[in-house]
């Protein structure tokens, strides 16, 4: 593969990937369609209003686990093994 | 007065607005059920949470959040509502303090870990405890009779013989059928820290200064705490029964007095012997199954099998 067919298929990889994630569903979280009922519903500036105490409790545990694996995922992320461009020759390093 | 009206419904349009994109909604939810998270946005309080550099009550809603998700939805809804700290900070005490065996005092405690009550005995509290009715003042008399005396800050008396007499009188106490005799096995397991139970065999002293790794915030930590600490609390209560049994009886207060002088006696023997002070399982089977025991509640003294286990 020549270097500028090299960097052509990752520049494709990568669109490719950012249209998949685009397309991604927004996971829906109990809290977030809570919040959506609320305002529905009510006042803003009242505080968490006639919500049970079960419902409260599934949707804070939810989104705790939620949170802790988002951020065992950026954890990953960022151990990711660098890919080598090995056609690719850079001819001097600009300061 | 129009633009006051729009000043007031703002936060309402706003919220509205937020709702649109998915990640501004994530973040009112967010602030709204989990605003603990929002300190720590890589989840590093998970790995190892600062008590000592956050104040009580964030402290509180971290060990919440960890453990009791429906006392930290709780208190978040009543953190919304305005809810003062003190009275906040009371509020997640109590919850917290509803599912364990021994309560924390107050939110400071919650850096120590999940509580553990000691009940140990040891030479400085024995001469340190004064009040007649605790069963560490009380115990003075039942070590007495294994020979101890309780001077200013220390305990004159062989302790390690002492360990082995009762070893092997709770091995013939524990074959005896009477409730009674095994309530005195658990007053000698407590006097001579030998239940395998930490919290019944060390003080809190000891504790603080063995070095063990204490419990955390954790689910199982806090069922680990709660179920070490019930069955102390079981183990007490016999002690207490015993000890209750040994001011009581005197027949009871002489035979302990009587088996403890045969198995002082044969160790002695054997040291003087073998030069050596332990025994096997074989003799201590053998020895136990010689001491005698007064008949309680109609049931029988019984001989222990041989072999010790």
């Amino acid at each position: 593969m020549l270097p500028n067919e090299e960097i052509l298929w990752f520049k494709s990889q990568a669109t490719e990937l950012v249209n998949c994630l685009e397309h991604v569903p927004p996971v829906e979280l109990q809290a977030v369609v809570l919040l959506q009922v609320i305002h529905r519903h009510e006042s803003a500036s009242s505080a968490l209003p006639t919500v049970s105490q079960e419902m409260l409790t599934s949707a804070t545990s939810e989104l705790i686990a939620y949170t802790k694996s988002c951020a065992a995922l950026a954890s990953k992320l960022q151990y990711l093994t660098p890919i080598v461009l090995s056609t690719v020759e850079c001819a001097a390093w600009p300061l | 007065m129009a633009a006051l009206a729009e000043l007031d419904a703002a936060p309402l349009l706003l919220s509205r607005l937020m709702q649109n994109s998915p990640t501004l909604a994530l973040l009112q939810a967010v602030a709204w059920f989990d605003p603990t998270s929002l300190h720590d946005p890589i989840g590093e309080a998970y790995i190892d949470f600062d008590y000592d550099a956050e104040d009580e009550l964030t402290a509180g809603l971290h060990v919440c959040r960890a453990c009791f998700p429906n006392l930290y939805a709780g208190a978040n809804a009543l953190l919304m509502q305005g809810w003062s700290e003190r009275d906040l900070a009371r509020f997640i005490c109590e919850g917290i303090n509803a599912q364990l065996v021994t309560p924390i005092e107050s939110l400071e405690a919650l850096r120590y870990g999940p509580p553990l009550e000691c009940y140990g005995v040891d030479p400085t509290l024995l001469a340190e405890v004064d009040d007649p009715e605790h069963l560490i003042y009380r115990s003075r008399a039942v070590y007495g009779l294994f020979g101890f005396t309780i001077e200013a800050d220390e305990m004159d008396g062989e302790w390690s013989t002492a360990q082995l007499v009762a070893d092997i009188l709770h091995h013939s106490l524990k074959a005896q059928s009477a409730s009674d005799y095994h309530d005195l096995s658990a007053l000698l397991l407590w006097m001579f820290s030998a239940s395998g139970n930490s919290l019944v065999d060390w003080s809190q002293e000891a504790m603080w200064e063995s070095g063990a790794e204490y419990p955390d915030w954790s689910l199982e930590d806090i069922a680990f705490v709660n179920d070490m600490t019930r069955e102390a609390q079981v183990i007490m209560g016999a002690a207490e029964c015993g000890m209750a049994l040994m001011e009581t009886d005197a027949a009871v207060r002489k035979a302990l007095q009587r088996n403890s002088q045969i198995v002082n006696k044969y160790i002695q023997k054997r040291e003087k012997k073998h030069a050596r002070t332990y025994l096997t399982d074989d003799e201590c089977g053998v020895l136990a199954h010689r001491l005698a025991w007064p008949e309680r509640d109609g049931k029988r003294a019984q001989c222990p099998p041989d072999t010790h286990t």
